[in-house]
C-alpha cells in the first residue's frame, strides 16, 4: 500500500516500465564507445593504460632486476644480447558514470514530459546499453542534499537496481554543481565515460569548469543539456509572476518586455556552455525535451560513434 | 487657452486609466512555475533599468493621449490677439464667420432706475450701439423688446441692416425706450428661438440685457425649455445683468382720498403711501436718513415729513386738507434715489359744492323722532347747507346736500338721473321698472345705501336689491334674518372702528373724531349661511364686478357697513337702521360726519375716473366744453412724453365724451381744445412693480444662469470676455483630435518595436 502521489514500483518492472521491447530492439544496434583508455574491473574490449595479458604487443622495454624473467624477449636477447621485457596492452571493461540533475528547475514541464522525466529516460537508455555491452555503469543522482549513488556493475540485478531508483527520484530543491562534483570525483576512480544529464541551469564557465575537473582526470565526459523548447521562447503575453522552482522565488515581469532579450540570453547561454565544454575537452549535446528521447539518443550516439571510428 | 465646454473636462480623470490598469495589471495573479530562472534573472539584472524607462514613456503617451483626447472634447478655444481678423470696431467679438446676433434689450420702466449718474437704460443703448456696430456684411442682427407694446401683445424681432456705421448704431440704440407695459420674458425668447430659426449663421448669440429685476420674472421655471431650444440651436446666451444689491428706492405708491370726489370746505385725510424697495438688509444704511416728503395741493406745499424706512417696508403718511369747490392737483414728491419716477406722484380730484341725494322712504314710515330713518336722514343732511357759518374757512364754498325725499310709491325710474347718490331706508322692494331704473344708474357709476332697519321684508329686500348688495363675509349676497327676535335694550352690541378700509372713513379709526364704539347696536340683519352661490352671483363675481369689503364690524364679529362695487358706482348695506330703531348711533356725536364721509364716499364715481392705471381709457365728459370750436370741435390729448394726440368727441344723448386710449406711458395726460384750452387733466399711475429695483435672489440668479444656460456679467467689458467663446479666436479641438491620432500611431509604433 502507498500513500497517493508515490509511485508503486512494486508491481511494475521498472525495466519495461522505462524501455519497451520495441525500445529495445532498436537499441541494440547502438555502441557506446569511449574516446580515452579506460580503467574496468573486468577484462573487456578496451583498451587500458595498464599493461596486462591480452595478445596486443604493446612494446619492449629494458629489463630491471626483479622483473619476472618469463617476460623476458629470449630471441632478442639471443640476437642482441640485450635483456628486455615484451609488454602487452591491457584490455578492460568499459565503466559508465550517469549523473541526472534531480534539483527543482529539472522538474519544469512544458507540453509534455518535464525535463527530469526526459532526463531519465536517457539516462536509462544508456544504462541499458552499458548493460548491453557487457560494461559496467554507475548512477548518480545530484541535487542540493548529497549525490545518491547507485554502485557501478554490469548485472541485471544492478540494471534493475539503477531503475527502480531513476523512476523513484523526484526534482526538488536547488542545485550545487561544484560541492556534488567533488563528491562525484572522490567516488568515480576509474577512468570511464561520465555522462551528466541535467539542465545546467548555472554559470556556464564555472560549470565548464566542474566538470572540466573530471576531464583532467582522465574521464570522457558527455555533458547532455536537456531543455524545454517553451522555456526558450516565453511565449507569455501578461504580467506574469514567475516562480523558481528550485528556491520558490517569484520573479514579477511583464513578458513582453523582455522576449526578445530572454531568448537571446538562453540562446546565448547555450552556445556559451557548449563552446565552454569543448574546450575543456568535453562532449556536448542540447536535448530538446519535444524531441523523441529515442531518437535524439540514437543520433547523439550514431553521431559519436561515427566521429570515433 | 479656454474651454468652451469646460464641463467635459471631468473627462480628465479618464486619463488615469493606463495608470490604474497597469497598477491593476501587476496585481494579477498570473503565476507560472519556471525552470529557466537563472537567464530571466539574468535577463531583468541587465534590462531592469531599460525596461522600466520603456515603461515609463508608453504610460506617460497613453496618459497623455486620453488627457489631450478629454481635453478636445471640452473643446479648446484659442483666442486672437485683439489685432486679429476677428476683431470688430466694436471690441465686441465677432468670430470668423457670419454672425447672428439677437439681442434681447429690457425696456421696462425700472431700466429708467440710475447708479450714479448713468442710468440702467444709456447703459444698454451704450452696449446695444456697440454690439450693433460690430456687425459686418453677411450678419443678421436683431433687436427684440422685452416689454410688448400693447398689454398681450406678440413680441417680435426687429431687424438691423448690417453693417451698421458707429453712428447709426447709436442713434438706433437712442430709439430704445421705456414703457409701461408689463415685461414679457417668455414671449422674447420665444421671438429669439422664431428669429434663430429663421436665419442660419456660423454662429448665433443672443444678448440679454436687463436689470433682472425680481418682480419681472415670476417664474423662472418656464424659462427652461427655451434655454434647452437655444442649446440646441446652439446659440451662445449671455446676459447682461445691469443691477445693483444697493440700489435704494423709496416709492410713492398712491396720493389718495378714497375718492376722486370731495365735498368743498370738508377737512379730508389724504393719505400718502410710501415703499421702501431696497433690499431689507441696507435699508439700515440705506440713505433713508435723507428721505423727505413734501405733500403739495395745487402746486403749494401743504406739509412736509421725514421720511425714513427700513427696507422692504411701507408706511402712510396722512396730510388733511380742506379743499374749495373745483378741481385739484394733489401732488406727492420724494427727494431722488435710485429710481426718480416714481418719486412724484400727481393724483387728480375735485371738490364739489353740493352732492345730489336721492332719499327713498317708505309710504308708511312708522315710529318717531329719530326712528323715523328718512326724516331724520333729511334733517341731519340739511345740516350742512344750516352750518355755513363764517368760521369756516372757505365759508362761500362749503359744500351742501341737495335732498329730494321720494316716497316709495311715488319713486319715478327716471329720478335716479339727476342724482349722485341714491338711499333707501327700510325699503324692502321696488317695482321692476324702478329696479331696473336702480341697476342701470349703479352701473353708470352711481353710489346706493341701503339700509336694513326694523320695516324690512327680508326675502323681499333680497328680491329686490339682491344683484346689487356687496357680498357678505362667506360671499354670501342675501340677507337672512334679524340678529334678535325682540328688541332688548339691556342687550346690545357695540362697533368694532378698527381697520377700517376705505381711506375716506379711516378718521373714525380712533376716538379723535368722535367714538363710535360708543353706539349701541341693538340689533342687525344677519347674512345666510354661506350657500351654493346662483348662477347670477356666480357670473357677476366671474366677471369681477362685484368686489366688497367689510368696512365696519359688530364686536361679535358680523358686518354692520359693507361696501361693493356694481359698475362703475358703488353700493353701500347698513345693515341695522340709519335711525335710532335698532341703534343708538344716530343720538352720538360722530354720527352725522359718518354719514356725510358715507354718502361721499358713494358719490364720488359719478364722474369718469381722473386717475386710471396704465392701458385704461381716459374719458373726458365733454359736455359744455364746446367753446369756440363748437360742440364737433377736434379735442388734443398732450401726453407725458410731448406728444399731441388728437382725438374726437362722441355724443351720448344730450352729453358728449371724448375717449382717448394710448395710455401706456404713465404720467399725466391733459384733453385740450384747438385753442389749446385745458379741458381736464388726468393721471396715468406709475406701475408700482417696476419700483421694486431688487434684482433676483441669490436662488433665482442660479436657476435663470441654469434655466437659460447663460453667465450672468456685470459690465460690458465682461460681456465682451463672455461672448468671445463663440467669437474671437478658433477652436482648437481638431489640432487636439489630430494630437491623439498621432500619439495612437506612435504608440502603436512604439509598442510594436520595444513590446512586440
Amino acid at each position: 500500500m502507498t500513500n497517493a502521489g508515490e509511485t508503486d514500483t512494486s508491481h511494475v518492472d521498472p525495466v519495461t516500465s522505462l524501455l519497451s521491447g520495441d525500445l529495445v530492439e532498436r537499441l541494440r544496434q547502438l555502441e557506446i564507445f569511449c574516446r580515452e583508455r579506460v580503467e574496468g574491473r573486468r577484462a573487456g574490449d578496451n583498451r587500458s593504460p595498464l599493461t596486462g595479458s591480452s595478445p596486443d604487443f604493446l612494446q619492449h622495454r629494458p629489463y630491471f632486476p626483479g622483473d619476472d624473467p618469463r617476460r623476458l624477449d629470449w630471441r632478442v636477447l639471443a640476437r642482441t644480447d640485450k635483456s628486455v621485457i615484451r609488454q602487452y596492452e591491457e584490455v578492460t571493461n568499459l565503466e559508465m558514470t550517469v549523473i541526472v540533475d534531480r534539483s527543482g528547475s529539472m522538474g519544469y514541464a512544458g507540453r509534455s514530459l518535464s525535463k527530469h522525466e526526459y532526463a531519465v529516460r536517457c539516462a536509462a537508455i544508456l544504462m541499458y546499453l552499458m548493460f548491453q555491452q557487457k560494461d559496467d555503469f554507475a548512477l548518480i543522482l545530484f541535487g542540493k542534499d548529497a549525490a545518491e549513488r547507485c554502485p557501478a556493475g554490469g548485472t541485471r540485478l544492478r540494471l534493475r537496481r539503477a531503475f527502480e531508483k531513476l523512476i523513484a527520484s523526484q526534482p526538488a530543491g536547488e542545485t550545487h554543481f561544484d560541492a556534488c562534483f567533488r563528491q562525484v570525483e572522490s567516488r568515480v576512480t576509474r577512468r570511464g565515460i561520465v555522462v551528466v544529464l541535467s539542465d545546467f541551469m548555472d554559470d556556464p564557465q564555472k560549470l565548464a569548469r566542474t566538470m572540466g575537473r573530471l576531464r583532467l582526470r582522465g574521464h570522457d565526459v558527455i555533458a547532455l543539456q536537456v531543455f524545454d523548447p517553451t522555456e526558450c521562447e516565453l511565449e507569455f503575453v501578461d504580467f506574469t509572476r514567475f516562480r523558481d522552482l528550485e528556491d520558490g522565488e517569484l520573479i514579477g515581469v511583464d513578458p513582453l518586455l523582455i522576449r526578445d532579450e530572454y531568448r537571446r540570453q538562453f540562446q546565448q547561454h547555450t552556445e556559451t556552455l557548449r563552446a565552454q565544454c569543448l574546450a575543456q575537452g568535453i562532449d556536448f549535446a542540447a536535448l530538446s525535451v519535444g524531441d523523441d528521447y529515442e531518437a535524439a539518443m540514437s543520433q547523439y550516439l550514431r553521431h559519436r560513434q561515427a566521429i570515433l571510428r | 487657452m479656454r474651454f468652451l465646454a469646460p464641463n467635459a473636462l471631468y473627462f480628465l480623470v479618464l486619463a488615469a486609466i493606463p495608470i490604474i490598469l497597469y497598477l491593476l495589471f501587476r496585481r494579477r495573479k498570473n503565476e507560472v512555475s519556471w525552470g529557466a530562472t537563472y537567464v530571466l534573472r539574468q535577463v531583468i539584472a541587465s534590462r531592469r533599468s531599460r525596461t522600466l524607462w520603456k515603461q515609463i514613456v508608453v504610460i506617460t503617451l497613453r496618459t497623455l493621449l486620453l488627457a489631450v483626447l478629454a481635453a478636445a472634447f471640452a473643446r479648446p478655444f484659442l483666442s486672437h490677439s485683439k489685432d486679429a481678423a476677428g476683431a470688430s470696431n466694436s471690441g465686441f467679438p465677432h468670430g470668423m464667420g457670419t454672425l447672428h446676433r439677437v439681442i434681447i434689450i429690457d425696456n421696462s420702466l425700472s431700466m429708467n432706475a440710475r447708479h450714479g449718474t448713468v442710468s440702467r437704460m444709456d447703459a444698454a443703448r451704450q452696449t446695444v450701439s456697440g454690439l450693433l456696430a460690430g456687425t459686418r456684411p453677411g450678419d443678421v442682427c436683431q433687436m427684440i423688446s422685452l416689454c410688448p407694446p400693447n398689454p398681450g401683445a406678440t413680441i417680435a424681432a426687429s431687424a438691423v441692416n448690417c453693417p451698421l456705421p458707429a453712428d447709426a448704431a447709436l442713434e438706433r440704440a437712442a430709439e430704445i425706450a421705456t414703457i409701461s407695459t408689463p415685461p414679457d420674458f417668455p414671449g422674447a425668447l420665444r421671438a429669439a428661438v422664431e428669429a434663430f430659426r429663421d436665419n442660419a449663421a456660423a454662429s448665433r448669440q443672443l444678448v440679454l440685457i436687463t436689470d433682472l429685476a425680481r418682480c419681472d420674472h415670476p417664474s423662472i421655471a418656464d424659462y427652461e425649455i427655451f434655454g434647452t431650444l437655444l442649446s440646441e440651436l446652439q446659440v451662445k446666451v449671455v446676459t447682461l445683468g445691469l443691477y445693483s444689491h444697493d440700489a435704494i428706492n423709496l416709492a410713492i405708491e398712491d396720493v389718495t382720498a378714497g375718492t376722486e370726489l370731495l365735498l368743498a370746505g370738508q377737512p379730508t385725510n389724504i393719505s400718502v403711501r410710501v415703499m421702501n424697495n431696497s433690499e431689507s438688509g441696507a435699508a439700515a444704511t440705506g440713505g433713508t436718513q435723507d428721505g423727505h416728503l413734501q405733500f403739495l395741493v395745487d402746486g403749494v406745499v401743504q406739509a412736509e415729513s421725514p421720511c425714513i424706512l427700513p427696507g422692504g417696508t411701507r408706511k402712510a403718511f396722512v396730510f388733511p386738507v380742506t379743499l374749495a369747490a373745483g378741481p385739484h392737483r394733489l401732488e406727492a414728491r420724494l427727494n431722488d434715489d435710485a429710481y426718480a419716477p416714481d418719486n412724484r406722484v400727481e393724483r387728480f380730484l375735485r371738490a364739489e359744492k353740493a352732492l345730489r341725494v336721492l332719499l327713498v322712504v317708505p309710504d308708511d314710515e312708522k315710529g318717531e323722532g329719530f326712528e323715523r330713518e328718512g326724516a331724520f336722514l333729511q334733517r341731519a343732511l340739511a345740516a350742512t347747507s344750516a352750518g355755513n357759518t363764517s368760521d369756516s374757512p372757505a365759508p362761500q364754498a362749503r359744500f351742501e346736500f341737495k335732498v329730494e325725499t321720494v316716497k316709495r310709491s311715488s319713486l319715478a325710474p327716471y329720478a335716479f338721473d339727476n342724482h349722485d347718490v341714491a338711499v333707501f331706508c327700510g325699503i324692502s322692494n321696488l317695482p321692476a321698472d324702478q329696479s331696473g331704473a336702480l341697476a342701470s344708474f349703479v352701473r353708470r357709476g352711481g353710489g346706493v345705501l341701503l339700509s336694513a332697519g326694523p320695516g324690512i321684508d327680508a326675502m323681499e329686500f333680497n328680491r329686490t336689491f339682491g344683484k346689487l348688495l356687496p357680498l357678505g363675509p362667506g360671499n354670501e349676497a342675501a340677507l337672512a334674518a334679524p340678529f334678535r327676535a325682540d328688541f332688548n335694550e339691556e342687550k346690545y352690541l357695540s362697533i368694532r372702528p378698527t381697520e377700517i378700509g376705505a381711506p375716506l372713513l379711516r378718521e373714525f379709526e380712533g376716538a379723535e373724531n368722535g367714538d363710535l364704539s360708543l353706539a349701541r347696536i341693538y340689533n342687525h340683519y344677519c347674512f345666510h349661511a354661506a350657500a351654493e352661490p346662483s348662477n347670477e352671483r356666480a357670473n357677476a363675481s366671474e366677471s369681477g364686478a362685484r368686489k366688497s369689503e367689510i368696512l365696519l364690524s359688530l364686536s361679535n364679529g358680523d358686518p354692520l357697513l359693507l361696501g361693493g362695487t356694481f359698475g362703475k358706482g358703488r353700493v353701500f348695506l347698513w345693515t341695522s337702521s340709519l335711525g335710532g330703531a335698532w341703534n343708538s348711533l344716530p343720538v352720538h356725536q360722530p354720527f352725522v360726519p359718518f354719514v356725510f364721509r358715507l354718502l361721499n364716499l358713494a358719490g364720488g364715481f359719478h364722474a369718469p375716473p381722473r386717475n386710471v392705471k396704465p392701458g385704461e381709457p381716459l374719458i373726458l365728459d365733454a359736455s359744455g366744453t364746446s367753446g369756440s370750436t363748437g360742440a364737433a370741435g377736434p379735442l388734443f390729448v398732450t401726453t407725458p412724453d410731448a406728444r399731441l394726440i388728437e382725438t374726437s368727441r362722441v355724443a351720448v344723448g344730450s352729453r358728449s365724451f371724448a375717449r382717448f386710449e394710448q395710455t401706456g406711458v404713465p404720467g399725466n395726460y391733459e384733453f385740450q381744445d384747438s385753442s389749446s384750452h385745458s379741458l381736464g387733466s388726468f393721471s396715468v399711475a406709475m406701475p408700482l412693480s417696476e419700483s421694486d429695483l431688487r434684482p433676483l435672489e441669490n436662488d433665482e440668479m442660479r436657476n435663470f444662469r441654469a434655466a437659460l444656460k447663460t453667465p450672468i456679467v456685470s459690465s460690458a467689458d465682461e460681456l465682451k470676455t463672455a461672448l468671445r467663446g463663440e467669437g474671437e479666436g478658433d477652436e482648437q479641438a481638431g489640432w487636439f483630435i489630430f494630437a491623439v491620432l498621432a500619439m495612437l500611431l506612435f504608440d502603436a509604433l512604439l509598442t510594436r518595436i520595444w513590446f512586440a
